[in-house]
């Protein structure tokens, strides 16, 4: 055994240090910051599907993660079975984590955008540009691909359509995808040829319905066209961003047509009169168009409406101004065109403070409708004491359900405590 | 077994005081960044105050803060680690020559011993396979002994403190060696043995049929590296990823073992049937 001696103390010390690292150092309290949700008011059942896709930084060391806030706690990579940690599924839509789970052969080779997927009872339906190899960035593209998957008998189909005038255009992107019946309707925005190196590109959106049953585009219909005698325009579907879950049906797609005013650099920005956005809804039952007579002060794409955040769920556009003491809710009915009575959600000052008093960028709050319940979250808690807030109401009596906030958890690793966390999405 | 064991004993023994010194060396350069380190801030610090920025919070956002994830990207730190590596690489072959280039051509007694001829390939393989943990072991404990070292010599505004896995994060060269997932370091350390099998196959090709043996080596170990890397050329080329990362873990644990037996099986049959002194 003397013989022996280095070797052991060798095999011995790599064995006791690399082992501790991986049984101590790398648990799931030293891997990310641990969080929890604290209750000021209200029931706690209310928030139980509740699940908040968030991210921290950390500008001292440069570091960086993603995780998941629910009820119980945070939920990170050493939380998720080791295949899901490879795949990093868990740190994507929740849609993404569905289609991950229930239907991975359909998911095998096609994007991880949730957008360019529709989802019903027997179907779900997939549209893509078609390209094949990353460095061939110079061929046309002009084919869209689809896919469409029966649920019941796991049964794939798959073929592709021709764009139709594809030479007018310089590029497409797939922004949604809806299904009436056998048709599909993937609606696209289309980069005008020659004018995509512009600071403010022109494009054009469009609904290819296509025939399922034929596998043929039966209708290019142009949504909100590209310029008129008058002027260039911009157009955004506003649907996108605004939904508990991408995949699901939605009646209606609303765009907004905004003119495009190229600014003199990149980095001066451009006034736009909301007299000239024209707001439109497209239905996708009938494909009719008609234009919304929605007021001037919420025009426009959320985003840049900040403090007003826009939701469209079923025949309505629901718009959250932020007032000082309370959400102030105002509902867009679609099928009669007109605005509906404001409501106010009244909240305290204190809680109103998380929403309101938040730095460049993290200002819009995050909001989700589902059923007769609204939630809001806002974005950000940092050691500048913001904090992010909860809170679920009832949209019909406007009362408040649900108040919490996120805290840091007994079980936080004191090297995490001042990271900036920043809440992506939810889904409740 | 045992003749295995005495082989290892033996072929550490050999190299232990070059092992040591590298360790040693290691250790030492890394500490003496800190302090070089250390001093080239505090000495940055003091030119602030010089200018007139009296206020930490000031100097801080001028010129951020210190600590071991800074350190972890800079020469003092990767310079030694990588000495190391380029040795233990060299040994790698250098560890079978050795045997054969000597005053006394030892490998004749090595090939005449009443063992196994396996086990001369096993134990050249443990041998430098073990030197790479320890270094790696080391480098661990290193980590934490340089960030105390930081914070004693540091002032506590100016120090980033930073817990092991953030120094691992903030380095693409630690978070090679220290995957995040004992599964997958495991997986990846295998992947490393099987490299020192190839080289050891390349080796005894060359010996066993000099020049020609040299070319035949080389295209093995071309054939065995070009299979792995086809799972990962099939995701670039194909932008849309057909396979999920967990596959191709699993795709290349199977063929990390396949190779490797392919690897002992033909050194196998060289070190018995051609090899020749």
């Amino acid at each position: 055994m003397k013989k022996y001696w280095k070797l052991i103390t060798l095999i011995v010390f790599s064995v006791i240090s690399i082992s501790t690292f991986y049984l101590v150092t790398v648990s799931a309290e030293n891997s990310y910051p641990q969080y929890s949700i604290e209750t000021r008011s209200g029931d706690e059942a209310v928030i139980k599907d509740l699940v908040l896709a968030a991210s921290t930084f950390d500008e001292n060391s440069d570091y960086g993660d993603m995780f998941q806030i629910k009820t119980e706690g945070t939920i990170g990579n050493k939380d998720v079975p080791f295949t899901q940690q490879l795949d990093m599924t868990h740190q994507h839509d929740f849609s993404v984590q569905k289609l991950y789970r229930e239907h991975r052969g359909f998911f095998r080779e096609k994007t991880w955008n949730m957008f360019q997927y529709h989802e019903d009872e027997d179907f779900i339906t997939y549209a893509n540009n078609f390209y094949t190899v990353v460095d061939d960035y110079e061929e046309i593209h002009d084919k869209l691909e689809i896919a469409v998957l029966d649920k019941k008998t796991e049964e794939e189909t798959n073929f592709e359509v021709e764009v139709p005038d594809y030479k007018n255009y310089d590029s497409f992107y797939v922004e949604d995808v809806q299904k009436s019946g056998n048709i599909l309707h993937v609606f696209t925005t289309n980069y005008i040829e020659g004018e995509t190196e512009l600071y403010q590109p022109i494009t054009e959106l469009h609904v290819y319905k296509i025939d399922l049953d034929s596998q043929k585009i039966v209708e290019d219909l142009i949504l909100a066209p590209s310029s008129d005698d008058d002027m260039d325009y911009t157009s955004y579907i506003v649907n996108i961003g605004s939904t508990n879950s991408e995949m699901t049906p939605e009646p209606y797609i609303i765009i907004s047509s905004n003119p495009t005013v190229q600014p003199e650099t990149t980095e001066s920005g451009v006034e736009i009169n909301p007299e000239d956005i024209t707001m439109m809804a497209y239905n996708v039952e009938t494909s009719e168009v008609s234009e919304l007579a929605v007021p001037n002060e919420f025009k426009g794409w959320s985003e840049s409406m900040y403090p007003l955040v826009t939701n469209v769920q079923d025949e309505y556009i629901y718009y959250t101004t932020l007032k000082e003491n309370g959400f102030e809710m105002n509902r867009f009915n679609i099928e009669e065109n007109t605005m509906e009575q404001a409501q106010l959600i009244e909240l305290p000052s204190e809680v109103m403070e998380n929403f309101l008093n938040n730095p460049e960028g993290y200002a819009t709050p995050l909001v989700s409708i589902k059923g007769n319940q609204i939630c809001y979250v806002s974005t950000l808690k940092d050691k500048a004491r913001h904090d992010v807030g909860i809170v679920v109401a009832d949209l019909e009596s406007g009362q408040v359900l649900y108040d919490g906030t996120i805290k840091n958890s007994e079980k936080m690793n004191d090297v995490f405590k001042d990271v900036t966390l920043t809440i992506d999405s939810f889904m409740f | 077994m045992k003749n295995f064991v005495k082989l290892v004993r033996f072929e550490f023994n050999r190299f232990a005081p070059i092992y040591a010194t590298l360790a040693v060396l290691t250790a030492l350069i890394q500490l003496i960044g800190v302090f070089v380190t250390t001093n080239g801030y505090l000495r940055s610090v003091s030119e602030q105050k010089q200018s007139g920025i009296v206020n930490d919070s000031e100097i801080i956002a001028n010129i951020g803060k210190m600590g071991m994830t800074d350190f972890v990207n800079s020469l003092w730190f990767l310079g030694p680690i990588m000495f190391c590596g380029a040795v233990l690489m060299l040994y790698s072959v250098f560890i079978w020559y050795r045997d054969w280039l000597g005053k006394n051509t030892f490998i004749y007694r090595l090939l005449m011993l009443p063992t196994q001829r396996l086990n001369i390939l096993f134990s050249k393989v443990t041998t430098i396979f073990l030197m790479v943990i320890g270094l790696i072991a080391l480098q661990l404990v290193l980590l934490y002994i340089e960030n105390s070292l930081f914070q004693m010599l540091l002032p506590t505004a100016y120090f980033n403190y930073s817990n092991l896995n953030q120094m691992i994060q903030s380095s693409y060269y630690l978070m090679m060696f220290y995957p995040t997932s004992g599964l997958v370091f495991i997986s990846r350390y295998s992947k490393g043995l099987l490299g020192l099998l190839v080289v050891s196959t390349v080796v005894l090709f060359e010996r066993s049929y000099k020049i020609k043996g040299l070319i035949i080596g080389v295209a093995y170990a071309t054939f065995v590296q070009l299979i792995f890397s086809a799972v990962y050329f099939m995701q670039f080329y194909n932008v849309m990823l057909y396979l999920f990362a967990s596959e191709i873990f699993l795709i290349s644990l199977v063929l990390t073992v396949v190779a490797s037996t392919l690897s002992i099986w033909i050194s196998h049959r060289l070190l018995n049937k051609k090899v020749t002194v």
